[in-house]
């Protein structure tokens, strides 16, 4: 069986969060080599943001991250509703209120940190994520063709490499790496 | 907010468990878990995960054989805690231990104490 590496003290805990159409997807990570937890969470359609805030709040509880992980929503390549816009914002709002020191990058900061991909798509950046996080494989989603909606496992993506590139570019999948 | 590229390490304490990492890593479900450790239903990994229930000796040392992973890892947050305290008793007893007079038993003593203190 495969144990989980060992890591450092003085690592933080990383809590990355992806809003998506129907909730947000999160991924905590204890440096950029040990993926503690991650997945989708879907809230009921009405008052969207209150009810994913409230989630959120649960694993910031249940995971006491030091460092949460948002997307940069200014940042040249996004193209966040308005709604997620704001919910972005309430998330920045509530780490701070509980002190939590809060990083974002956007998605060309993301492009950048996996630049070794290749061609940095989300398909690729996920592909890369999947190598260096087996136990992501089964939710890696098919590639997407033109006329399909994103998959939302995809999101668990996204937030992981929020992560990874918290940690910066040496966090990258060294296999990946070398074969570029 | 600016993004720094870098992270700087800061002082970090462990989860209570990892219990559900590991479990999830292994990709086996709570009812499988559960099979492994003796228990009818995935109810109680759940609360074991949950911190809502204690673990008791013998199910951590299922849980060790059934994942692979030593107890001390499975749950790092708790035995980093115990680890403190059980060095803060070794400080008081080292200093208790230093008042008396040297015999072989006390150097002995002393120095598996000083081991505790060490470990990292």
């Amino acid at each position: 069986m495969m144990p989980m590496p060992r890591h450092p003290l003085g690592t933080p805990r990383v809590l990355a969060i992806d809003p998506t159409v129907r909730g947000y997807a999160f991924a905590v990570l204890e440096g950029p080599h040990a993926l503690i937890e991650w997945g989708v969470s879907q809230v009921a359609p009405r008052e969207k943001n209150r009810r994913c805030v409230k989630s959120i709040e649960e694993k910031i509880i249940r995971y006491e991250p030091e460092v949460v992980v948002l997307e940069d929503c200014a940042g040249a390549g996004s193209r966040r509703s308005a709604r997620v816009r704001q919910l972005i914002e309430q998330l920045d709002l509530l780490a701070a209120k509980r002190s939590i020191t809060r990083r974002r990058f956007s998605r060309s900061r993301i492009r950048t940190v996996f630049q070794f991909v290749g061609k940095p798509n989300k398909e690729a950046i996920a592909k890369a994520i999947a190598e260096r996080f087996p136990e992501l494989r089964p939710r890696l989603p098919r590639v997407r063709k033109i006329y399909m909606s994103e998959d939302e496992r995809m999101n668990i993506f996204d937030a992981v490499s929020l992560a990874l590139a918290y940690f910066g570019p040496k966090a990258v999948p060294e296999k990946a790496q070398s074969a570029d | 907010m600016k993004s720094k590229p870098i992270h700087t390490p800061v002082p970090r304490t462990k989860l209570d468990n990892y219990l559900h990492s590991h479990r999830r890593r292994l990709g086996l479900s709570q009812d499988l878990v559960a099979e492994l450790l003796g228990s009818h239903s995935g109810t109680k990994v759940s609360r074991y995960e949950r911190r809502v229930r204690t673990v008791p000796l013998d199910t951590a040392l299922a849980y060790e054989a059934a994942l692979g992973i030593p107890v001390a890892d499975l749950f790092a947050g708790r035995f980093q805690e115990i680890r403190k305290t059980v060095k803060r008793r070794a400080r008081k007893i080292a200093r208790r231990i230093e008042s008396l007079p040297k015999s072989p038993s006390r150097s002995r003593a002393l120095e598996a104490l000083a081991a505790i203190l060490r470990d990292e």
